[in-house]
């Protein structure tokens, strides 16, 4: 009796765990999705490359499906640089359109307000968008790598670019479609002239099963998850104590749960040498149907990644946008505004919450000493993928410390049976004889 | 114990002490036991102070060093490694030469003058900005460095034999722990000093000078230390016993004993030394601490050995039982990086402790050596034990950091751990067949007291019987009339 239930129980958890977990997708990408249908989009998508004004409308449209439901990912670099995820059910025709003359042409009168809608069947089970929305760079003159501890109303000491000011290259796409990366040089006017060769960039990598990532911090992805860098590389800072931080504001449709960051701790660092927490940003609590984002906190100040060039990533509570100065207005001519609309400002319909990630370490030479950081994170939907010690691990622990004390172990049982036997008497006998007489 | 080994306070030279003239306190009295602490210890100690440092200068000057000489971090790694590899041959020469050739006295002030010209180079390289120039200078330095330590412990045994031997190698690791810190914390006040007035890789030469400067003052002691040997040896009538050289061969004679202690040797010192290497990282993630507390539990191990262990030397001295106190400073070490590897638990904790367990065990195993290995042989047998010792700790290092960069800490913890498990295997096989052999290593500090008595007793007469024979034989031969 006992046993079926505990059987039942189990069955249903597994199907509990399909409806959201599913361990392959298919992935199918298009680039400006329906953009033939507007002029405004095929003007700005085919302008020459060779402009110096380019300024790309990058979007990506990615349905990643299996047979029950359907993951739509839309990557985009108009106005903010964001992602949106909106999970349906699987019917094959579901899709999202995308009103080109609305994101593009927005002034005063009309704005970005409903610009993409999910049409074609499916029901929308839940969606969540994260804007990443200004690039902090401040001064920081007392090596604290805190941005809490940095004198906020002395402006001489931050420079904060919101993103609306980049230029955006035409984007990369590689793999099959499967990832895909924003580049962009400078704010426009570029304030150090054409000829510097750094660059800032989001690069998303869709996944269409299970495994864990090659380079370090080597997160785990699954079929439900994207993961993305950022990369300053070269990126002429402003002052010799530069070091800089990430705004990015996470929203949900939903109103109850809270998000929540939580931070987890291991003993365990074998895939990120030196790293021995996790950190998720929940959009309503740790489940099995919650949108996230996952991190380690570090992040590496050169393009080969190792421990040595590993270096800490803080990051700072929550906040509501409306609470953050100047970021309202900018989530107003964000993704989320195209995709939520008015419900956007409607708290009851909609959740909203941003923080910052700030990069560096006291002590580690600011960002001019290796004038590159990289910043590695997954975004996705379900459950957040659980580090566990290896069975390596385990079997190194075993037979590293197992057989020495087994081997202590039966040696002392020895020497204690031996001692029993003979007494100290044989012992005392010795004494003088048996050590080389010292001259 | 050994006729030159033998000090004066215990057992009465028969035949009056000469005494220099203008000095026969009991200060300058070899006879006494003041003497043996002031000056001869002190000078003693200072005897490598010089040395330890210099050879932690490229790491106090690492970000003036990297700038003024224009260095990538593998050329300043270099400034080690070229200190570190020829060493794992050649102080085994350098203690087979003291007690082959030069005697501990010569061979002391000989490995010093190395020391000296060595750091010389270092600095005029600096203050010329030619990089082979101080590469060569570093591999002269360790020529000399790792020697002289040799020739310390040589000294230490042949003062020291059978009484305070434990707290002298306690004191001289607390001395060479001294003198590293002091380099860390005022060689940037020196640099900044001197930046005042000359920049660049001149004020860095001159800074580096300042170094050259200690190692003469070492270069004094061994000098010193020498005329103190010289009229104790006098004073006290210690002599070369003859007929007892050193020949290379005799190396492949020493007991297992000797095998097992060098194993302990290696075996533990790789478990505590790379570990600090690494470590910084470590306590700033694993324990989420700034850079600047990393840095301070990170040196908590040498700072803690420092103060501790001429205490805990005292206490062997006292208590005997080194290989007691060497399994037990093995198994606490093994405990602290369990503690560190497998919980969250403060890092201070588990470095304080093992601060201390370093300590002991250092205090314990370094003497141990004399005690079974004759004097004439003593040099080569602390040459061999720092030699294998500079290879283990320069493979391990270079794995300790391929295993760090691929499987992360908690792996490199678990092979430092198993390497502590070699090293507490090698200390019960150490006991049993010290055992075996009549317990000598392990005996308690009455008894060894005893023993040393008993032997000290026994060769007396048998020298007195051998001196009044060679007497006889010359009042023979030259007709005295009496005796």
């Amino acid at each position: 009796m006992e046993e079926r239930k505990m059987l039942l129980a189990l069955t249903l958890a597994i199907f509990a765990l399909a409806s959201a977990d599913v361990s392959k997708r298919t992935i199918e990408t298009v680039l400006y999705p329906d953009c033939s249908r507007y002029q405004s989009c095929l003007d700005r998508r085919d302008q020459n490359a060779s402009d110096p004004n380019d300024n790309y409308p990058n979007l990506v449209y990615i349905r990643a499906m299996a047979k029950k439901d359907i993951l739509h990912y839309v990557m985009t670099t108009v106005d903010l640089p964001s992602i949106l995820m909106v999970h349906t059910t699987g019917s094959d025709a579901a899709r999202l359109n995308f009103d080109w003359d609305r994101l593009l042409l927005a002034n005063n009168e009309t704005d970005m307000a409903d610009a993409i809608n999910a049409t074609g069947g499916g029901d929308i089970m839940y969606t969540y968008a994260v804007v990443f929305s200004r690039l902090i760079e401040y001064n920081d003159l007392h090596d604290s790598a805190n941005l809490a501890n940095v004198n906020q109303s002395d402006s001489s000491l931050w420079n904060i670019t919101d993103f609306t000011q980049f230029r955006w290259m035409n984007l990369t796409l590689g793999q099959g479609g499967k990832s895909v990366i924003f580049n962009t040089s400078y704010p426009q006017p570029k304030p150090y002239g054409n000829n510097t060769s750094g660059s800032l960039s989001f690069e998303f990598e869709i996944n269409d099963d299970d495994g864990r990532d090659t380079d370090l911090p080597r997160l785990i992805y699954n079929a439900n998850n994207t993961q993305f860098n950022f990369v300053l590389d070269h990126y002429v800072p402003n002052f010799n104590k530069s070091r800089f931080a990430l705004e990015m504001t996470v929203i949900a449709n939903q109103s109850s749960k809270a998000m929540q960051v939580v931070e987890t701790k291991s003993i365990d660092d074998e895939f990120s040498p030196g790293v021995f927490r996790v950190v998720n940003w929940y959009t309503r609590g740790n489940g099995d149907d919650t949108g996230y984002i996952q991190w380690k906190p570090v992040c590496y100040l050169g393009p080969h990644r190792a421990r040595d060039v590993g270096t800490e990533l803080m990051y700072y509570n929550l906040q509501e946008p409306t609470k953050v100065k100047g970021l309202e207005g900018l989530m107003g001519k964000s993704l989320a505004r195209a995709f939520y609309g008015e419900d956007l400002s409607n708290s009851k319909l909609v959740a909203q919450m941003s923080s910052n990630v700030s990069f560096g370490l006291s002590e580690d030479g600011f960002y001019l000493k290796n004038n590159y950081t990289v910043w590695t994170a997954s975004v996705g939907y379900g459950t957040a993928p659980v580090e566990a010690i290896s069975t390596t691990v385990i079997i190194i622990i075993a037979a590293g410390l197992g057989i020495p004390v087994v081997i202590i172990i039966f040696g002392g049982i020895y020497v204690c049976i031996r001692k029993r036997r003979n007494g100290y008497q044989k012992i005392d006998d010795g004494l003088t004889n048996s050590y080389p007489n010292l001259n | 114990m050994s006729e030159e080994e033998k000090t004066p306070l215990i057992t009465e030279v028969e035949g009056k002490p000469e005494s220099d003239p203008g000095c026969t306190g009991g200060i300058c009295n070899p006879k006494n036991c003041i003497h043996r602490y002031f000056p001869v210890l002190v000078i003693m100690c200072f005897l490598s102070f010089g040395s330890y440092f210099c050879y932690d200068n490229p790491a106090a000057l690492q970000d003036t060093m990297l700038k003024d000489l224009n260095l990538t971090e593998g050329k300043f790694m270099l400034f080690y490694s070229l200190y570190s590899w020829p060493n794992v041959v050649l102080c085994f020469f350098g203690g087979f030469l003291i007690d082959k050739l030069f005697g501990v006295r010569l061979g002391a002030i000989i490995f010093s003058v190395f020391v000296t010209i060595g750091q010389v180079m270092f600095a005029f390289g600096a203050l010329t900005n030619t990089f082979w120039l101080m590469g060569l200078a570093r591999f002269i330095f360790g020529i000399g460095g790792e020697s002289l330590a040799v020739a310390q412990n040589a000294y230490a045994v042949k003062w020291f034999s059978g009484r305070e031997l434990n707290m002298v190698f306690g004191l001289q690791l607390s001395f060479s722990r001294v003198g590293s810190t002091v380099n860390m914390n005022i060689m940037q006040p020196i640099y900044k000093l001197f930046d005042e007035n000359v920049h660049g890789y001149k004020c860095l030469g001159l800074a580096l000078f300042v170094g050259a400067g200690m190692c003469l003052f070492s270069l004094f002691c061994s000098l010193f230390l020498a005329a103190l040997d010289k009229r104790a040896d006098r004073v006290l009538k210690r002599s070369k016993v003859g007929g007892e050289e050193i020949r290379m061969r005799d190396v492949k004679d020493f007991p297992l004993t000797f095998w097992l202690i060098s194993i302990i040797c290696v075996a533990y010192y790789v478990a505590v030394f790379p570990f600090v290497g690494l470590g910084l990282v470590f306590f700033e993630m694993k324990f989420s601490m700034s850079p600047t507390s990393a840095n301070a539990v990170n040196s908590l191990v040498y700072i803690v050995s420092a103060v501790a262990s001429p205490f805990f030397g005292f206490l062997i001295d006292r208590t005997g039982k080194n290989i007691f106190w060497v399994i037990i400073g093995t198994t606490v070490t093994l405990g602290c990086h369990a503690l560190l590897a497998f919980s969250f638990v403060s890092a201070y904790v588990g470095m304080i402790v093992m601060g201390l367990a370093y300590s002991v065990l250092a205090s314990a195993l370094w003497p141990m050596v004399s005690l079974i290995i004759p004097e004439h042989q003593i040099g080569t047998a602390y040459g061999i034990m720092q030699a294998i010792q500079n290879l283990g700790l320069a493979v391990i290092s270079l794995v300790a950091g391929i295993i760090v960069d691929s499987s992360g800490y908690l792996v490199l913890e678990v092979f430092f751990m198993a390497w502590l498990c070699l090293a507490l295997i090698a200390g019960v096989l150490l006991y049993l067949s010290d055992v075996a052999k009549g317990g000598r290593l392990n005996m308690g500090a009455k008894k060894r007291r005893e023993m040393v008595a008993a032997l000290e007793a026994e060769q007396q007469r048998l020298a007195d019987q051998a001196r009044i024979a060679t007497e006889n034989n010359a009042s023979i031969d030259e007709k005295p009339s009496i005796n």
